[in-house]
């Protein structure tokens, strides 16, 4: 006899939805996690309830808009304890595209307590699931007053990528050797989610991915494709992980075979898309600061 | 197209008593636009009445502080024709202080919005507006609202995503260094 007969089946929990201004993106997805069987929140023994008074877990969608914020936190008020909070997509995480708008009070974590974030715009049906099965493993270790178990999902297990069919729009990726700095990702961005940092070792990039639309407009316009997007659709994550969820790459300096002032590299994707082929004087150009190769070029045409 | 490009400034001389010269530009596609500035800017309303007389339609009125404004002392308000496909952009100058400005409504009812709109957001006055009321702005706020106020976003200045940054950066630096 296997211990588990000893034990009453779990109790179903029930999740409720409050929609904080959302689009309605994402609550589409939710809608796929109640009824498409494959993407089922039952098998994970939750199932959904309109009424939030008898609420085990809540699903918030939206970046928490001035006109709803009151009757979202009266909503959420109304969930007994132990309640675990679960945001679904960047608006409420981050304020996504909406963030910094007059007409937006997030994010929803600035007013509640959040345990289990679903990053996307919109995160993939098997992302919500994931996400809500470590609200449900956070639900029972907080009822029970059991110690936390390590998350489902690590980073590592991320980072190994636990990817989806080839059209899903997963996380993106960022290949510093590819990149020139020219920064059109950056002022692409919709969601405001990258950033570049100028130190002495090098050029930083980081994206957040908890404001990624995955709209992948920096991948369209970069040069060099520098960024890709993945299928890498797994990014839910607990609250202590939010501002660690990122992509980072360092672009290093390398000195000016000239003058040895430090300079970013030319990466060779770049030389592809400007010459046919490369010649030995281009190779020894790109080693070249742009103040040293102006200097050649000139004193090159002189015969 | 050459012949229309001559008739259209020599109604525009006709109608107005200025000369006016008619700058023409011709896309890969073969779509012209023209650009002209009259001396006058009381002269907006009988050139408008020109543009009536060729046919032409109003496109849109776009009223504009230029980034000099604040040293030259001169405001602008370009007016959009089409003229059987061509673009032809009249523009104007009035003084930043005490601008005014005769209302073409009564030639291109269109105009009725637009006037109405920079009436309420910049310090221009319209002369012979058939229905001066307020289109966006409630009756409480004084006009010039574009040179008075500062809008929220430039005010807040981002300060939800600088904070979210700083954040972001802090625990990932944190990370790096065991």
């Amino acid at each position: 006899m296997t211990p588990s007969h000893h034990n009453p089946p779990a109790p179903l929990l029930r999740l409720c939805r409050i929609n904080a201004g959302s689009c309605n993106g994402c609550d589409v997805e939710l809608a796929v996690t109640a009824s498409v069987s494959r993407f089922d929140v039952g098998s994970l023994g939750c199932g959904y309830t309109e009424d939030p008074a008898e609420a085990d877990i809540v699903i918030i969608t939206g970046p928490l808009t001035a006109r709803v914020k009151e009757k979202v936190l009266h909503h959420y008020a109304e969930v007994p304890r132990p309640k675990v909070t679960v945001l679904v997509g960047i608006c409420p995480i981050s304020g996504g595209v909406f963030r910094d708008s007059y007409a937006v009070s997030g994010p929803v974590d600035r007013y509640l307590a959040v345990d289990v974030n679903i990053p996307g715009c919109p995160p993939h049906p098997k992302a919500i699931v994931a996400g809500i099965a470590e609200a449900a493993a956070l639900w029972r270790a907080r009822h029970d007053s059991a110690p936390l178990s390590q998350p489902a999902v690590t980073p590592e297990d991320r980072d190994n990528g636990a990817t989806g069919p080839v059209n899903v729009r997963g996380r993106m990726r960022f290949n510093a050797a590819a990149c020139v700095g020219c920064r059109m990702c950056e002022y692409v961005c919709a969601g405001g989610a990258i950033r570049f940092d100028e130190a002495d070792n090098g050029l930083t990039f980081t994206l957040w991915h908890n404001s990624c639309a995955l709209c992948g407009l920096c991948s369209h316009y970069c040069p060099t494709k520098a960024l890709s997007a993945t299928g890498e659709w797994h990014m839910a994550h607990r609250q202590e992980e939010k501002y660690r969820l990122v992509e980072q790459g360092v672009v290093p300096l390398v000195p000016c075979s000239g003058c040895g002032t430090p300079m970013l590299p030319v990466a060779a994707e770049l030389l592809k898309i400007g010459y046919r082929g490369i010649s030995r004087e281009t190779e020894r150009l790109k080693t070249l600061c742009t103040a040293c190769r102006q200097k050649e070029s000139i004193g090159g045409l002189r015969r | 197209m050459m012949e229309a490009q001559e008739n259209i400034a020599a109604a525009l001389g006709r109608w107005t008593g200025e000369e006016v010269a008619v700058a023409w530009r011709l896309d890969r596609k073969g779509v012209a636009t023209g650009w002209c500035r009259l001396r006058d800017a009381a002269n907006i309303l009988p050139a408008a009445r020109a543009m009536a007389n060729l046919e032409g339609r109003l496109s849109m009125v776009t009223a504009y502080l230029p980034t000099a404004a604040p040293r030259t002392g001169i405001r602008e308000i370009a007016y959009h024709f089409d003229l059987d496909g061509a673009t032809l952009t009249i523009g104007i100058q009035l003084p930043a202080e005490g601008a005014q400005v005769p209302s073409i409504t009564p030639v291109f009812r269109n105009a009725d919005w637009n006037e109405r709109e920079f009436m309420e957001l910049y310090d221009i006055r319209v002369t012979g507006h058939p229905d001066p009321r307020r289109l966006f702005l409630d009756e409480s706020i004084e006009p010039a609202a574009f040179e008075r106020l500062i809008p929220y976003s430039t005010f807040s200045n981002g300060a939800s995503g600088k904070a979210l940054w700083e954040r972001v950066m802090a625990d990932n630096a944190r990370k790096e260094t065991p």
